[in-house]
């Protein structure tokens, strides 16, 4: 409760009140005499001294004087008071102020006593039982970062979240709240404990209107578990909606179109803490409609008749449903379709039937689509805005077209056209049949008549400073000489009020005019710009911190005290501290917005996000990656499936620095692997560096010839340049043990020894693809260089380099020429005599030549004929990528060439094998793939032929057999034909 | 000991309450003063005497609290002030109700007010009225029944009080039954439309005595 004007005056009296004229003592009563009277007696004084109480103020008492009217030494006038007052209290600062004077010395002293404001700051929720979750809750809350608190307002916010609880079952849930108030800041906390209790349950509806099918309603609402066996489901808002949903499909699939179902209420029941809607049902005539001279399936009709989604039956309804299905076989090649629609009512039964009768006519075919008159635009440029397309196999067997693209095309390119000055142009259609004097062909053409072009004579800018006008000038579209148009004029307007924004003029308005005066296509523009008052920063809080160091938060924000407040810089603080990845919600707001003040304090309200993720995957592989295991009998690999499981725990915002640890585990039949990694974003407070720390233990025989066990530390400093440029800098130490080797014998002193590697390594990339995904235009280029010197403890001393570039092009809408090229090549510097097999270049599979199997490019065993791995590679691959059918479904046609080599000097672009030990050379292949596209990426299918897949020795029988010297030696092959199944792009 | 007092008297004096706020309306305020010189202005313009009952009060602090309102929404239209002309004439069609300036000067006083608290309320009036003007009549129609409806209705008040004299007819009074039409019109609609704006404003009222007693609504300070 709050102490009210009066009783702060009262509180100030001093013990003994004398007053002017007649001689009198006694405390006098403010209440007996007008204010105004009171006041007036003042007018004509000197103004001695203006003093605000209490101390400290929310804001300056230097800048408080600039607020009032009068100053010291001025002449009081009594009148001024209101002004006064209204002017602090425009400040946004104070809740309550009131005005007391006394005479000093013949002057008078002013003193203003204020209450302060307070604004809304965090909202903790806790105590939550979803539904509803806390955001849905928070929403409810209404209080908003900010904003000016009342205490009213925290009740209300009580009373709508009591609401959203009850809506969702939560009847005898009790929240409490307490407010914190910080006079600093002025900020408010608020924290609401949520009570839940129990969840109600549904107990039976009652429902009104449609008593014969009452029992099969209850069952299509599914709000009954298991259908009534195991009583019913809990009440939420979600599943009562659902059940509306569900009994308004019930009727619609028995065509009872305008079935109305609506809910009159819900009744609690404290004693069973259930929940009865009631429900009215009014099912209303059946409606039949049916399709006479063509056949779509159900869903497509549904789809595709209006009278479903509006839930009734109208002319307007039924003729749309004309159009649509008009439009659709239209859209199938039927150009000339035309549907009539009849409707009736059955007087026996009641039904209302509703016949659309189609005649589909010819089927067309769009054989050429020509665009004239352009001078401004190429044609590709107004093509690609075209729904009209013509015939292209396979995706648009017979084109694509209908009145309804075509008046869309039509628009389309005026909107083109007028977006860039040509105000008066005029585009016309014509579809000539029986095109080129084939039956059923058509031709579409398009005729532009551009007009003139509007373009700007001169520009004004007005209302800004000469420095701020050259500035601008450089950022502006509408340049005189440019084209003209209200686009320019948008993207200008954008453009100008984000520069007046970022520089803390938060009120900064923008208007223009254009005027054609001689000439109609010159147009005089001149914009009018108010900047307004310049905001600047009081102060940054953050609240909502629970265990972040706020240090951490402090660092990100690049706003500081007594600089020009910039949106574009407190937008980008935002999205620095979302980047740290350990935040749920960032909110930023201006406290006291509608404040008159001309510094603000600029708040961050914080949600961290919850600190342990646990993430679990599984999958398979399905490739030609068996076989081998205990036999040599197939070093190519057959083909095999080897499930996968993964399974990982981060823990997130670690000693609330920001910083992520995680344990990633997955176990495959191939592959064995756990690595706990330390991820550090924005490394020393730079937003472009981050540090990663992995140890890991691996088990893997995915390259057939050997296993390997392998123990690892990195560490890698990643450095963002741009957007499109990264650095990454690693150390690398490394163990690797191989076993079950598949080798010539002799061979494995020198090759498959256990093995120390340190290395240290460079990687370049650039990315400037559209869509790392699916690139349809674009590059994509690294550079990895790796050195493992003796000084990192390195067994045997190597440096390598593998070098990619990707490039994409899109030829026409939708379809994509993909290029990548590969080098590697890696050479022994010093240290033991062979660079060990784990350590060699190994490539082949799905995303490299596709020729060859997982890993099974290369020189191989002369013996065993398992591949040894190289130390030079060079692999070419080149795709067409197309649309299939739909927006998802691709295809794709490939040519891959390449190979792993035993040196650099041993690389060859010859594209024979020329003998069974020759693996030097240019392996090719062609194939074919699909590509479905899904969230995470396409859904890859490729098939492969390569007529000079290598042939090598081999051997038949098991290593012991080998061993013993009574294996059988044989001729091997890699397959011609390989299949790959995979996730994403092949590169 | 008279000295003493004196000295006193003349270096130091009592802090009086000069003015305070007694109700919020959005972002504005309304001051005691505000209240007071509008109970003032108001009882000279109806020749009153000067009463600040508690109902008085109440009337004042709705009258300037639907003025705010309508000041509020003023602002954002940039609606202009009116011409210096306009307030000079209506204020002399005041000062011509006295018989003389003194008489009217002496009428101020005894109100409390002077000509300049006068103008400046008339420049506000003047100003809200043209405004109530060009928001609501471009809305307001009416059709030949609604008139023939009003006129009906001033014919029964003239036959009420005019029981022996025929009343003018339609034709004679067109123009006044269609203001006075179009006065109700408006008055309903400005009515909705404060209705309407209360809702979406924060009123709150630092002195509860001011509150309508009809609606309780919260009246509250922060801490």
């Amino acid at each position: 409760m709050v102490a009210t004007v009066r009783s702060i005056t009262l509180r100030s009296l001093p013990l003994f009140v004398l007053t002017l004229g007649p001689i009198t003592l006694g405390i006098a009563n403010a209440a007996d005499n007008d204010l105004l009277d009171q006041a007036l007696q003042y007018d004509g004084q000197t103004i001695g001294s203006i003093e605000f109480e209490p101390q400290p103020q929310p804001l300056e008492n230097s800048e408080l004087l600039t607020y009032l009217p009068f100053q010291k030494g001025s002449i009081f006038h009594a009148r001024d008071l209101p002004a006064a007052i209204q002017a602090l209290f425009s400040s946004g600062r104070f809740s309550n102020i009131s005005v007391d004077g006394r005479t000093n010395n013949g002057q008078l002293q002013l003193r203003f006593l204020t209450d302060s404001a307070y604004f809304v700051g965090h909202v903790w929720i806790s105590g939550i039982k979803a539904p509803p979750n806390a955001g849905q809750l928070s929403g409810a809350a209404r209080l908003n970062l900010g904003s000016r608190y009342l205490d009213s307002e925290r009740q209300s916010a009580a009373s709508a979240m009591t609401g959203l609880l009850r809506e969702n079952g939560l009847y005898q849930s009790q929240i409490e709240s307490k407010v914190t108030y910080d006079p600093y800041t002025q900020q408010t906390s608020i924290a609401f404990q949520i009570e839940p209790g129990k969840r109600a349950h549904f107990s039976q509806p009652i429902i009104t209107g449609d008593a014969e099918r009452t029992t099969q309603l209850i069952r299509a609402t599914h709000w009954q578990r298991l259908y009534g066996l195991r009583g019913w489901h809990e009440f939420t808002a979600v599943r009562l909606e659902q059940g509306l949903t569900s009994l308004r499909k019930y009727y619609a699939k028995r065509d009872f179109v305008r079935a109305d179902v609506r809910l009159n209420q819900v009744t609690y029941s404290q004693n069973t803490n259930s929940v009865t809607p009631h429900l009215t049902v009014t099912p209303g005539p059946q409606t039949v409609v049916t399709l006479q001279g063509a056949r779509l399936s159900r869903r497509k009709l549904h789809e595709l008749i209006p009278i479903y989604q509006e839930r009734t039956i109208d002319p307007e309804l039924v003729a749309q449903g004309q159009r649509n299905l008009e439009n659709y076989f239209q859209s199938f090649g039927y150009f000339h379709a035309q549907v009539k629609s009849e409707t009736g009512t059955d007087s026996a039964t009641s039904v209302h039937a509703i016949v659309y009768h189609v005649t589909r006519g010819n089927r067309y075919k769009v054989v050429v689509l020509k665009i004239d008159g352009n001078r401004f635009f190429p044609e590709g440029a107004i093509r690609e805005r075209l729904s009209t397309v013509p015939a292209q196999w396979p995706r648009f067997p017979v084109g694509h077209f209908s009145d309804q693209t075509l008046q869309a095309d039509l628009q389309a390119i005026e909107q083109l056209y007028m977006s860039n000055g040509f105000r008066n142009v005029k585009v016309t259609s014509r579809v000539l049949d029986d095109f080129g004097g084939r039956q059923h062909n058509l031709g579409i053409f398009f005729h532009i008549e551009e007009g003139p072009q509007a373009r700007v004579a001169a520009l004004t800018i007005r209302g800004v400073s000469d420095r701020d006008r050259n500035v601008l000038s450089s950022i502006l579209s509408a340049t005189p000489g440019q084209a003209f148009s209200e686009t320019t004029v948008a993207s200008d307007r954008d453009n100008i009020l984000n520069y007046f924004y970022s520089r803390g003029y938060l009120n900064a308005n923008f208007e223009y005019s254009g005027i054609a005066e001689s000439r109609p296509t010159e147009v005089i523009l001149t914009y009018d710009i108010s900047p307004g008052p310049q905001a600047y920063v009081r102060n940054v809080l953050v609240s909502g911190l629970e265990t972040t160091r706020s240090r951490l938060v402090y660092d990100r924000i690049n706003l500081q005290p007594n600089q020009p407040l910039s949106l574009s810089d407190e937008i980008a603080s935002q999205r620095r501290l979302y980047d740290l990845g350990v935040f749920a919600r960032v909110n930023t707001a201006l406290q006291n917005a509608a404040g008159d003040e001309k510094d603000k304090n600029v708040l961050f309200d914080i949600d961290e996000a919850r600190h342990y993720a646990v993430n679990f995957g599984i999958g398979a592989q399905i490739a030609r990656i068996g076989g081998g295991v205990t036999t040599l009998d197939n070093p190519a690999g057959t083909t095999g499936f080897a499930p996968r499981i993964a399974l990982g725990i981060t823990r997130e915002n670690l000693l609330g620095l920001g910083q992520t640890l995680g344990l990633q585990g997955s176990l495959s039949t191939i592959r064995q692997r756990a690595a706990l990694t330390y991820f550090i974003p924005q490394f020393v407070s730079n937003e472009n560096l981050s540090l990663t720390t992995t140890v890991l233990i691996d088990y893997s025989n995915d390259i057939r010839t050997f296993s390997a066990r392998r123990r690892e530390a990195s560490v890698q400093l990643g450095q963002r340049l741009s957007r499109a440029y990264t650095l990454q800098y690693r150390l690398v130490f490394r163990n690797v043990t191989e076993s079950n080797l598949k080798i010539n014998q002799l061979l494995v002193p020198l090759l498959a020894q256990p093995e120390t590697v340190g290395l240290g390594e460079l990687s370049f990339i650039q990315d400037k693809r559209d869509d790392p995904t699916d690139a349809h235009h674009g590059i994509y280029t690294t550079a990895d260089l790796s050195y493992a010197p003796s000084a990192l403890g390195s067994q045997t001393e190597f440096g390598r380099a593998l070098l990619r570039n990707s490039t994409y092009h899109e030829l026409k809408r939708e379809i994509v020429l993909a290029r990548s090229t590969q080098f590697g090549v890696m050479a022994r510097t010093g240290g033991r005599p062979a660079i060990p097999l784990p350590e060699r270049i190994y490539s082949g599979g799905s995303t490299s030549i596709r020729a060859f199997p997982d890993f099974q490019a290369g020189p191989r065993d002369l013996v065993t004929g398992f591949p040894l791995g190289g130390q030079a590679l060079f692999i070419n691959n080149t795709e067409l990528r197309f649309p299939l059918y739909g927006d998802n479904l691709g295809g794709v046609l490939f040519h891959d060439a390449g190979n792993v080599y035993s040196s650099v000097e041993d690389m060859s672009f010859r594209f024979r094998q020329s003998n069974l030990q020759d693996f030097n050379y240019l392996v090719q292949n062609v194939g074919l793939g699909v590509r479905y596209r899904t969230p995470i990426g396409p859904l890859r299918v490729d098939l492969s032929f390569s007529p000079d897949a290598p042939r090598f020795y081999g051997l038949k029988g098991t290593l012991q057999d080998y061993l013993n010297g009574t294996a059988v030696a044989q001729v091997q092959k890699i397959n011609a034909f390989q299949f790959h199944i995979s996730l994403g792009q092949a590169f | 000991m008279r000295h003493l007092i004196a000295l006193c008297c003349a270096t130091l004096t009592v802090a009086a309450v000069l003015d305070r706020v007694e109700l919020v309306v959005g972002r504005r305020v309304i001051t005691e003063l505000q209240l007071e010189e509008e109970m003032k202005v108001t009882s000279f313009l109806n020749v009153g005497n000067n009463s600040e009952s508690a109902p008085d009060r109440r009337a004042a602090a709705h009258r300037l609290l639907e003025q705010a309102l309508i000041a509020r929404e003023m602002e954002l239209a940039r609606f202009p002030p009116p011409e210096e002309s306009a307030v000079n004439a209506a204020l002399g069609r005041i000062r011509a109700q006295y018989s003389s300036n003194g008489a009217f000067t002496t009428a101020l006083s005894v109100h409390g007010i002077n000509e300049q608290v006068l103008e400046q309320h008339i420049a506000r009036q003047i100003s809200m009225l043209r405004f109530i003007e060009y928001r609501f009549h471009p809305q307001l129609a009416f059709s030949d029944s609604d008139l023939q409806t009003a006129y009906r209705e001033y014919v029964a008040d003239w036959n009420a009080s005019h029981p022996k004299m025929t009343p003018p007819s339609f034709d004679e009074i067109q123009s006044a039954i269609r203001a006075r039409v179009l006065e109700r019109r408006t008055d309903a609609a400005l009515d909705d439309w404060i209705r309407e704006t209360r809702r979406q404003v924060n009123v709150v009222y630092l002195d509860r005595t001011l509150e309508p007693p009809s609606t309780g609504s919260a009246s509250e300070s922060t801490k």
